[in-house]
């Protein structure tokens, strides 16, 4: 169904949705772009010119969580997370309509559940280790956002089966 | 029935209606945390160890890796490296399969997924090899079964995840898988040269040492890559984390600047944000699995599983036949990089008790995963060598048997002659 279709919340939700996406795909480019930086400072700096380097090595791996959580948030708008896949490709279109309402409201709960733990973590962590406890305000940003895109998934297009071969859908999303 | 029995029971029928496994885990470690207690408290213990990625140097390898294959992915250095590997064998009876089994195999090493290998290699190599002659049955069977050979060679992401997990060195898995995955891919080979040797159809001509030589200097830019990998992971001199960057770095600047099939400044960012996207769908399953084998370990859930084993058997032979069965019951129904972060935790406690060798037991899981994906009947290389080839998926049952008996064969070999993966690690 095109957007034009929709009904005005629908749309908005829509935008709202790719906003994020695009936001999120710039964070991740430039997330990676400093990660590669980090390691290969790390190597020179050790080898050529035997300087210590600890501390960006080891501050390495906050990227990629990073990273990670941004492109898993990604996965779940793409439809290309790793699923069980081995029922519903022998159920019918009414089951498969179901099935997805049913999940994208499960996994909304859970996310949503999830979010608000990830609040007072962030606080936790921020009161202990000061500016770096900022660094796990990753985790409320990922579940604020998978959270909205399983609703989203669920008022755009509740019909909406799951994929059936997240591989076959992988490559088709290139 | 407690509360925590239904409610694992209603996650797990949620997992059947393809919930997302992150989400699967993620509900499960919330519904083990907080019944337990009665605490929301308990909850945070999910971030505490989801904030423990943040700290696991190891873990900077698996998206450089995935970035390289899936730059690779976008140039032709897999088609110029399976044109090579054709010039030298394709001459052989049997010789197209077996390029295409070590084509695949390269390809899956790098790109560590299976069902990418048979969606990406497929579309070329299954019209070559039918206009070759060869049998739609046993075109089939190769390119279904072969899509997670290579699973054992570096940099191959489900060895890498598989080291951070169960904290063994990597460089060492590597080593330990190297014979076994040669193996598996000879005996394919052997199959396939037997198989082809009557057949006179097939368009053979002698080999051609210019084609070699001219399909090898179409390859230079690309073997490089192959050599930093093998050098960095077999040498041991850097980590595994410096090999990826560097082979990174090496990819990049030679597929933007030096060939240009990759636009620097249009096509690198969705390149990369490709690769996040593949590996944050692996590393967010880590992350939430590790919570909730956290709280496995605590309820000493392995120990209770150990208990109730060694009441039915006592000897290791008898637990490795039986391991067997269920690693391949496991790769049939999940993807490998859920079952690592899954069950690896619950085995190695169990497996080590039997005097089962650490590095061993790992190429044991992840042979028997690479197996389970073609194994009927829900193997997910049949159900996307189906879609692929819009073939019926009780004519890939067919077609992968004699590919699957031979696996076999090998995993028995593999399983209980441990020095076959041991004795290069000890060199």
């Amino acid at each position: 169904m095109g957007l034009h279709h929709r009904g005005p919340m629908t749309r908005l939700i829509q935008r709202l949705d790719d906003a994020l996406a695009r936001i999120e795909k710039c964070v991740i480019v430039l997330c990676f772009a400093l990660l590669v930086a980090a390691v290969l400072f790390s190597i020179l700096s050790r080898n050529l010119f035997h300087l210590p380097s600890h501390r960006i090595f080891e501050s390495a791996p906050n990227l990629v969580l990073w990273m990670a959580l941004l492109g898993a948030s990604l996965a779940l708008k793409q439809h290309r997370h790793i699923r069980l896949e081995l029922v519903l490709r022998y159920g019918s279109e009414t089951v498969r309509k179901w099935s997805g309402r049913v999940v994208n409201l499960f996994g909304a709960t859970v996310m949503a559940g999830l979010l608000i733990t990830s609040i007072a973590f962030v606080r936790n962590e921020i009161a202990m280790f000061g500016g770096w406890g900022w660094l796990a305000v990753i985790f409320p940003i990922f579940f604020g956002s998978t959270a909205f895109r399983y609703l989203a998934a669920l008022m755009i297009s509740p019909d909406s089966p799951p994929t059936s071969d997240s591989a076959a859908q992988g490559e088709s999303n290139r | 029935m407690n509360l925590l029995s239904i409610a694992i029971l209603a996650i797990l029928l949620l997992a059947l209606l393809e919930t997302p496994v992150f989400t699967v885990i993620a509900a499960l470690s919330m519904a083990c945390l907080f019944f337990v207690d009665h605490d929301l408290l308990a909850l945070q213990m999910i971030l505490i160890e989801m904030n423990r990625l943040g700290s696991m140097p190891v873990l900077v390898a698996l998206p450089l890796f995935t970035f390289v294959g899936c730059l690779l992915t976008e140039t032709r250095a897999p088609r110029r490296i399976m044109d090579f590997i054709e010039a030298l064998l394709g001459w052989l009876p049997g010789g197209m399969a077996m390029a295409a089994l070590c084509s695949c195999a390269f390809f899956t090493a790098l790109t560590g997924a299976s069902g990418v290998t048979i969606v990406a290699l497929g579309s070329i190599l299954y019209p070559v090899m039918r206009s070759r002659g060869y049998e739609e049955k046993f075109t089939l069977g190769l390119l279904t079964t072969s899509g997670s050979l290579g699973l054992l060679f570096p940099p191959s992401l489900p060895v890498i995840l598989y080291g951070v997990i169960a904290q063994v060195d990597i460089s060492r898995i590597f080593k330990a898988a190297l014979v076994p995955g040669i193996l598996l891919i000879v005996v394919l080979c052997g199959y396939a040269f037997f198989k082809q040797m009557g057949a006179a159809q097939q368009q053979q001509s002698g080999l051609s040492l210019q084609r070699v030589k001219t399909t090898f200097v179409a390859g230079i830019w690309d073997w490089p890559v192959i050599g930093i990998i093998l050098a960095g992971v077999y040498g041991g001199f850097v980590t595994i984390a410096e090999v990826s960057a560097v082979v990174l770095v090496y990819a990049v600047v030679v597929e933007c600047f030096v060939l240009k099939e990759v636009s620097f400044s249009r096509q690198l960012p969705s390149i990369i944000v490709e690769s996040a996207v593949l590996s944050g769908a692996i590393i967010v399953i880590l992350g939430f699995a590790l919570g909730f084998t956290g709280f496995l370990v605590d309820e000493r859930i392995p120990n209770r599983i150990l208990v109730f084993l060694t009441t039915f058997c006592e000897s290791k032979w008898m637990f490795l036949a039986g391991l067997n069965l269920f690693l391949l019951a496991v790769g049939c129904i999940m993807d490998i990089f859920s079952a690592i972060v899954i069950v690896v935790p619950i085995i190695i406690p169990i497996a080590l008790s039997y005097g089962v060798d650490p590095i061993h037991l790992c190429v044991i899981f992840l042979v028997n995963l690479e197996i389970g994906y073609s194994t009927p009947p829900v193997g997910i290389n049949l159900f996307i060598s189906s879609l692929k080839f819009q073939k019926p998926v009780t004519l890939l049952y067919r077609a992968s048997i004699p590919y699957l008996l031979l696996l076999l064969v090998v995993l028995v070999v593999i399983t209980y002659v441990p020095w076959l993966s041991l004795f290069l690690v000890g060199l």
